[in-house]
This record gives structure tokens, sequence and C-alpha cells, in this order.
């Protein structure tokens, strides 16, 4: 079920209803309320891998349980490989084995050698990175002892398959989110404004902003050997908006939906756009894979306080895994691989923690150096971005070579339109100005003011928004 | 909670009121307005042309003018759009009626005949355009529902006859639809987006003429070379033929067919079988793409061959000595063009 699908429409008030009119008296069974629509949720885009979701529940919930119960150090370690080898098995067959496979034969005919390998059509169910890394997560913790098994069944189900974050994060950390499961939750009439502000502008960043540069993404991409150099950068600069709106205004309905129901999920994005380097994009941008990477591979690793060898080595690392996790393509490896690029001056110098504030702090508007930083890092993060769009790694530096290359410099302004650029200015506007605050909206304090701002934003997604049932791009991961 | 209620349902209530009230008024697809067709009946019974029309429910039009016939013509054209062009002006002699709806599949087609079994006024000949896509159950086109009342008859279905149209629910509460309204809404204010009643032929809109025959905006009969291919292209690029995973002919589709055949023979209706053919600038890469379209023309001929009716044009243009020209897009021929195939088939049989 799509967040911006007439199914989910209705399915949301009735699920909210039910929630807190019926099933509001016992945890239990509102925790298994919670369990039965998250798997009709779920369920409503192919029932058939709700067994997967079952199945790589029940074997966290008994893996993490021996590893409790376990005083030998190598029977905890064995069940957590259990544990990680079949969550990661399930990930590595629907997600990696056709570019394993596909891979392996290119490397064979580079070296003249035919070869006729197995291959299979898999579907890659939808969410399967989210769900699988977050009940990594949760044996991981066990076995580190940072938190105790469940004993709930039900509750443990619920945090594994919870709706609002279940097919596109953000990836929740047992820590923080199952213990929510285990207390009576109490409606509070902030909580639902904040959890109805988020909806709202996630819709507004997804239907408005993301779905409209799509168009023209789609258009420039996929024409761009015709494409005049300023509309390869435009294409590439819409990405990024499309890229940003999309996924960040999924995690925004996501946060929100949660909200609605008495549960706080983590900040996934802080508008990386505004970030002065690299280092801060990636503290601003997705955070939850972020810091999953940083706490249980990076860090593993030796993270920064090791060789300058072993730690560019595990930069390289942790941007590279990044990029496969998105997906099987090499184009998502470059992306991860050109992010570290940009990276690693920043550590080498040991400048990576320089700008760990807001941009402009107390000021309005930002000084010189900040809008210098900011345009710098945005290009770059642009640059990388073609390589995550594009089919090939070939076509991303064709698409490269072309905005250098190209002998137009006309850009078809008639296909854009007015509209598109002004409300690309309100939302940068818009997310300037509520810079300092996890719920943007929540940084305009005057009541009219705000007002007047929800009025804005749903008249213009009435009139603006793509309703086409456009998927999420992040549900492909 | 109550407080936030209270608010999410006053702002609910008053945005659904907004896109329910501007989606029936600028219904620019007509789903709301009952009364297009009725006008456009009304205008054709005073022996008028009518025009202006656009975005209507060409089956719920059917249902309309049929039982407005004075008499039953000697010919009936049925078929797609791929045979709306057809009418008087093919024969001095012979009147000739066209019901063609758009896109017509087998449903369609047995529904219409139905309703000239109803009104008592079967013809004496029928000649039926039979479009691949016709026998095609993936498309799912559900066009021919407007029909499915007389559909369910013809087949001896028990039809109650109140069908929940939840399209039409949906549509209401659409903002898609809403985006579109609005944009309507000027045309609606200012009522210029009636149908008008003409005796001219050739107008700056699409016009239906008396014997139910389309003759298009006259502005289509200047198309240029370069916009046929291009229309035939973006057709083919956007599935427009109603071939979408089009793998298997569909049996209850054969079987219907069959059974109207029957009908009409046991009536003494003489029936002819015409495939109208595809633009050459994509006929061969469709029938890459849908190699079933030569099994669909090889079904049809069949089917004339043991019924012993008549079979004629063909989804190969080549066989016609069709060119890119003979066409206004990917698959619907030029007046003059189509009017010869059919004149040579009357003609061959006079």
């Amino acid at each position: 079920m799509l967040f911006n699908s007439f199914e989910f429409a209705l399915f949301l008030p009735i699920t909210f209803i039910l929630y807190w009119f019926v099933f509001q008296k016992h945890l239990k069974t509102q925790n298994f309320f919670l369990l039965v629509v998250s798997y009709v949720f779920y369920g409503w885009w192919d029932w058939r891998f709700l067994s997967l979701i079952a199945f790589s529940s029940v074997v966290d919930f008994l893996c993490a349980q021996q590893i409790e119960k376990s005083d030998l150090k190598s029977h905890k370690k064995l069940f957590l490989w259990i544990s990680i080898l079949i969550n990661l098995g399930f990930l590595g067959f629907f997600k990696y084995f056709n570019f394993f496979i596909e891979s392996f034969t290119d490397m064979m005919a580079m070296m003249g050698l035919q070869t006729n390998p197995y291959s299979l059509n898999v579907i890659l169910p939808v969410g399967i990175s989210f769900y699988t890394f977050q009940t990594m997560s949760y044996t991981i913790d066990v076995y580190r002892g940072k938190m105790m098994a469940s004993k709930d069944p039900v509750s443990f189900f619920a945090y594994v398959s919870f709706f609002p974050q279940l097919v596109a994060g953000p990836i929740e950390r047992a820590v923080n989110l199952l213990p929510q499961f285990k207390f009576k939750r109490n409606f509070s009439y902030e909580q639902g404004a904040d959890g109805m502000r988020l909806i709202l502008w996630g819709v507004f960043k997804k239907v408005v902003i993301a779905d409209n540069c799509a168009i023209f993404v789609n258009q420039i991409f996929n024409n761009y050997e015709t494409a005049s150099g300023p509309e390869l950068i435009l294409g590439a600069v819409f990405f990024a908006f499309q890229i940003y709106g999309d996924f960040s205004g999924y995690s925004d309905i996501a946060i929100g939906t949660a909200k609605l129901f008495g549960f706080d999920l983590m900040t996934n994005f802080r508008t990386p756009y505004f970030s002065r380097d690299m280092a801060e994009f990636w503290r601003r941008w997705h955070i939850s894979l972020s810091t999953w990477f940083r706490d249980y591979v990076y860090i593993p690793l030796g993270g920064s306080r090791v060789s300058k060898g072993r730690a560019i080595f595990n930069t390289f690392m942790i941007f590279i895994v990044s990029g496969f996790w998105h997906g099987a393509n090499w184009t998502f490896i470059v992306w991860g691989a050109l992010n570290a690029i940009y990276f690693l001056p920043l550590l080498l110098r040991n400048k990576n923690r320089v700008n760990k504030d807001t941009v402009a702090e107390n000021r309005i508007l930002p000084n010189f150096k900040e809008l210098w930083q900011m345009g710098l890092t945005f290009t770059l993060t642009c640059v990388a971005w073609i390589f995550f769009r594009a089919e090939s790694v070939g076509e991303a530096f064709n698409y490269i070579f072309s905005i250098f290359n190209s002998e137009s410099y006309k850009v078809s302004g008639k296909d854009i339109g007015y509209y598109l650029p002004l409300i690309i200015v309100l939302w940068v506007t818009l997310e300037w100005y509520g810079r300092h605050y996890a719920i943007i909206l929540n940084g305009f304090k005057t009541t009219y003011f705000r007002y007047l701002l929800y009025f804005v934003l749903i008249i213009t997604i009435l009139l603006k928004g793509e309703f086409g049932q456009n998927q999420f791009i992040y549900f492909q991961f | 909670m109550k407080r936030l209620l209270i608010k999410t349902t006053i702002l609910s209530f008053v945005l659904l009121t907004i896109i329910i009230s501007v989606n029936v008024i600028g219904d620019p697809a007509r789903i709301f307005d009952d009364n297009y067709e009725a006008e456009m009946v009304s205008i054709l019974k005073d022996n008028y042309n009518v025009t202006n029309i656009s975005n209507y429910d060409d089956r719920a039009f059917q249902k309309k003018i049929i039982p407005n016939l004075p008499t039953s013509p000697d010919i009936l054209v049925v078929g797609s759009s791929r045979t709306m062009l057809i009418g008087n002006n093919l024969s001095d002699d012979l009147s000739i009626y066209n019901n063609s709806v758009n896109r017509a599949s087998i449903y369609d087609i047995i529904g219409i005949y139905q309703l000239y079994v109803d009104n008592k006024i079967l013809p004496e000949k029928i000649i039926l355009g039979i479009d691949p896509g016709g026998f095609n159950d993936n498309n799912q086109d559900n066009r021919w529902f407007s029909l499915r009342k007389e559909y369910n008859k013809f087949i001896g279905k028990n039809d109650q006859g109140n069908h929940l149209d939840l399209t039409k629910i949906k549509q209401l509460i659409s903002i898609t639809y809403f985006q579109e309204s609005i944009r309507n809404l000027p045309k609606v204010i200012n009522g210029e987006d009636r149908p008008i009643p003409t005796l001219v032929v050739n107008n700056l809109s699409n016009t239906i003429l008396t014997d139910g025959s389309l003759k298009y905006d006259i502005r289509m009969d200047s198309v240029d070379n370069q916009t046929i291919v291009k229309k035939s292209l973006e057709a083919f690029n956007n599935e427009g033929f109603g071939l979408n995973s089009f793998t298997e002919i569909s049996l209850e589709r054969i079987n219907d067919f069959q059974q109207l055949i029957n009908h009409a023979k046991s009536q003494n209706i003489e029936i002819e079988l015409y495939m109208s053919p595809f633009n050459p600038h994509i006929y061969q890469d469709l029938i890459d793409k849908y190699p079933i379209i030569l099994e669909v023309e090889a079904m049809v001929k069949n089917i004339g061959e043991t019924n012993n009716i008549s079979t004629f044009g063909s989804y190969d243009p080549t066989t016609l000595n069709l060119s890119v020209d003979d066409f206004y897009d990917g698959w619907h021929l030029k007046t003059d063009i189509i009017m010869n195939i059919f004149k040579k088939q009357l003609d061959l049989k006079e």
C-alpha cells in the first residue's frame, strides 16, 4: 500500500479509530491489532512475502532468546551468526543473486570464456533491506548486551513489521522502538498535531516536489544524448530535489503516522542540502542508515581511530557497502565510492566534525563562506546523484561528458513551466526557515502564519500534486 | 484527542466538499453528467448533426440513440473507432447506421446488438469491425460496463441492473480528476462545453452525423506525415491499442461471439467481418511485440469460413497496399481510404 494512494487514505483513519477507540484498553490486544494491520499493509503489495517477514521475525526472536539464555560466548556467537546469515541470506538471494551471476558471466566473457550460469527471475520483496537491517540490529544489540531479548512475540513481531516504517524506514533500532511496544501509549494533542504536520509536509514533498521533478528528470535522463548542457545540469539538480523530496517525504509521513499511534521514530533527514561539507551531509542524510552502518560496520572495523591506511579502507568499505545496500548495480557502488572520495580529505585532515551545528546559527541568512560551502557540497552531491540515477556506469559518464560537450545551451523552459521553479523556491525557503527543527513546520511559531502555510501547502498539493500512483524511489531498495 | 479529531474532521469535510463540488461541476469526462448524451440524441433526433462533442460515454449514447431510431437500417456498422467513419455516404441506395464505440470489445458489440433486438429494429446486414484487442481479457478496459445489462441479457445471465460503480465514486474524490475539473470550470461556467446542433459536416470539432457516423475535426484532414508517424509511435509506446498483456485469445469472448453470429443467423441477418489495418510504420513492431495479432486474424477468418460469412480487410496494411499517409495516426484510416475498402466490398457483393 502506498502512502500516496486512495487505499491508504481509507486505511489510516480506519486503523486510527480502531486503535484508539476499540483496542486501547489492553496493551497486548492493541499490539496484536498493530501487527495485523501492519501485515495487511504489507500484504496489500504481495501477501506471499509476508512469510518472509514472519520467518525473519521468528528466527530473530528465537536467536535473541538463545543468545540471552546461554552463558557460553561461543554459543551466543553461534546464534548471532545464525541470525545474521539467515537475514543476509534472504537479502542476498532476493536482492543480489542475479547481480552476482551477471557480474560473473560478464567477467568470464571479458576473459574470453563463455558461461551459461543459472539465473532466476527473482522478485525483490518491497522493503527487504529495511526490515532485514532492523531485525539484525536487534540480535546484535542483544548479543552486545545493550538490551534484553524480548519475551513477548506479539510486541516483537509488531516491532519488525510496524507499518509506518516497514517498507522504507527509518530503520529503527530495537533499543529505541521495541520498548515503546511494552508500555501503554497515551494520545497527546501535541504529538498528534506534530504527526499531522509531518504528514502534510511529507505529502507535499512527495507529490508536489518529487513527483513533479520526476517528470523532467525522466525526460532528461532518458534522452540525455540529445539534451543541451544546461538541461543536463538541470536534470541532475532536479534529481537531487526529487530523491530528497521522495525519500524524506516518505520518512516524514512514516514518522508522522507513527506519532498518530503514539510512537516516536528517529529523525531520518535534517535539511541535508544545507550542509557545508560532505561529512555534515552524511550526518543529515538518511540518518537511520548512516548510523546503522556506523554502529554495526564502521566502528567494529575500527572506525577512524586506526592507522591512516586502515581508516581509508574503513571509509571506502562503509560507503561502498552503503552504496551496494541501495541496489544490485555497479552504479550504486560507484556512487558509494565517489562519496568516500568526497569524505576522505575531511577525515584525513581531521575536519570531518567541524560543522556540527546548524548553518547560520542565530542568523537569518548564511554568510558568503557558508553559501559557497553549501553550493560546493550540493554540486558534489549532484554529481554523485548522476551515478545513482543512471542505468549504468557508462551512461553516467556519458551524461557528465555530455554536459561539457553539448553544443546547445538551450533550456526548454516551456516544458518546465513557471510553477515548478516557484514551488521549489517556496520549498527551499520554508526548509531554510525551519532548519533548526526536526519538524520543519514547527519552525513557524505564529499561529496565523502557520495556518496560512497549511492552506498554501494543501492548495498546492491539490492543484499541483502528481497523483499517478508513483512509487517511492526507496521501495526498490 | 477530541481537539485533533474535531480539527481534522472539519478540515477533511471542507476539503472533501470542495473536491466533490469541483469534480461534479467541472466534470471534464462527464462522469456525473447523465444529460450530455441525452442532449446529443435530442439534436440528432431533430435531424441535425451534433458537434462540439468530447469525452462523452459513447456506450451510454448508443443506449439512448438506438431506441430513438425511426426505422431499422439496411446495414448496421458496429465496431471500434476504426469503423466510426462509415456512414450513408457509402451508398446512395442503402440506409446505413453506425453504432461503433471507442475500443469496442466483443462485449460492446453484443450489448449494442441486444439493443437492436430489444427495440425490434434489427437490420438486414451487420458489418462488424473486429479489433484484435476485442479478444483481450487483460487490457482492463471496463468501458463496456455501460452496456453490461444488455450484454448479460443476451448471454442469459441474471442481471439485477444495480451495479455499484466504484470508478464513479473514486473519481468523485479523485485529486487527479479535481485538477482536470478545475481546468474545465471556466468552460462550464461560460457554457462552452455543451453539444451544438449543426447542418454542417466539417467542423472545428468532432461531429456525429445523423447516420451515427463520425466526422473528425476538419483540421485532421491536413495532418502531415511527421505527425502521423509521431502519433503512431506514441500509441505504440504507450500501449495505445488495447493490446496490453495480450498473450491469449479469450475463449469466453470467442464463445460469446459465436453466440452472436448464431443469433444473427437465426434472424436471417447477413454478417460480414471487417479487420481494420494498422499503420505500416508500426505494424511490424506491433507484430513482433504482439504476435497474437496474427492468431486473431487467422481466427476471425476461420470463424468466417466455418459460419459461411465473408471477411474483408486485414490487420496487415501491406495486403491492402496502404502507406503511412493513408492513416490519421497509428490505426485510424483516413475517410476516403476506408470508404474505398468498404465500397469495394459492397461492390463485390452486389
